[in-house]
């Protein structure tokens, strides 16, 4: 009888530490699993920010005077003609290497105006999504003036 | 005093002591006062240079920038700026100022889903210009732009969360 009382009390304990291992392998692998999750979509946003920079950089964009080039600026002009040139499937799959499967807006704030999309390539089957957006100057040449405006870029995986 | 009774006198024992040290952690973790962390933000700063190059077509084509280095020749009493100049529309350059932020800080920041804190906390006049849409609690993304005019100095701050 004592015997069998002691190999319950066994039992009992084991039961206890396995429940407890259990819990701890539980926490452990939940916590792993949202921090993975979060590294990845910081990994996303620096991607698209990324993006960003590579098109405010493109000559084809840029606010250039002579050899200087005005950061976080682009051209009122060079973006009204570039984004309909982006807008042809041709050129759209020449620039797949800059920008790849992403959409690129920019929009006058202040003042206010009309979103111009500039490049938008959305593949067929989107599995995830992450939007990038950062203020810029929009420079209009004819006026010599800069508008407050924002960059928006949308990377697809 | 026979074993069984003693194995369950220490049982309690540990029982006891395990209590008062959960206890203990929870109490000590509760009172922890939140810890203020600021990361650097490349969105705030960029918002900050981006909105002093804008130019401001009612002031005779002026920079934010300039509308705040005028802002801060002048004083501010009774709710008004005395000493500022005025743009086209008849505004004070520190009013245009104000409402060029407040704009824009709402149709980005504020419509993308950020708290922000706008703060010039070291001139006496533009400290007026102050916007926010709330509090940030512990975590915040700071980015700040200092404009110096004649000796005269003025450090623009944004925190978002």
């Amino acid at each position: 009888m004592r015997g069998q009382i002691k190999m319950f009390e066994t039992i009992a304990v084991l039961i206890v530490f396995f429940i407890l291992l259990f819990a701890g392998i539980t926490f452990y692998f939940t916590s792993q699993t949202s921090a993975v999750q979060k590294e990845r979509t910081e990994a996303q946003n620096q991607y698209a920010y990324q993006l960003a920079l590579r098109a405010l950089n493109l000559p084809e964009l840029d606010c250039s005077f002579l050899v200087t080039q005005r950061d976080n600026c682009v051209d009122a002009f060079k973006l009204n003609v570039f984004s309909t040139l982006l807008s042809e499937q041709q050129t759209l799959e020449q620039y797949f290497p800059e920008f790849g499967y992403s959409t690129i807006k920019i929009t006058p704030i202040f003042p206010s105006g009309s979103t111009k999309i500039l490049y938008d390539n959305t593949p067929l089957e989107v599995n995830s999504n992450l939007t990038n957006k950062n203020p810029i100057l929009i420079y209009n040449p004819l006026l010599d003036t800069y508008s407050f405006g924002v960059i928006e870029v949308n990377v697809y995986a | 005093m026979r074993k069984a009774q003693t194995e369950i006198f220490g049982l309690v024992i540990i029982v006891i002591l395990l209590a008062l040290g959960l206890l203990f952690t929870v109490l000590v973790l509760t009172n922890q006062q939140p810890t203020i962390s600021t990361k650097e933000s490349i969105q705030a700063r960029t918002y900050l240079s981006t909105l002093l190059g804008t130019t401001v077509m009612e002031c005779s084509k002026q920079s934010v920038r300039q509308l705040l280095e005028n802002c801060m020749d002048s004083s501010y009493s009774g709710g008004q700026y005395v000493g500022a100049s005025s743009c086209l529309d008849g505004v004070s350059t520190c009013e245009k100022a104000k409402t060029i932020i407040t704009n824009t800080l709402t149709n980005t920041f504020g419509s993308w889903g950020y708290t922000y804190e706008f703060s010039i906390p070291d001139n006496d006049v533009l400290k007026t210009l102050n916007a926010s849409n709330g509090q940030c609690p512990s975590e915040r993304e700071r980015g700040s732009w200092k404009i110096v005019k004649t000796g005269r100095s003025a450090t623009l701050t944004l925190d978002l969360c």
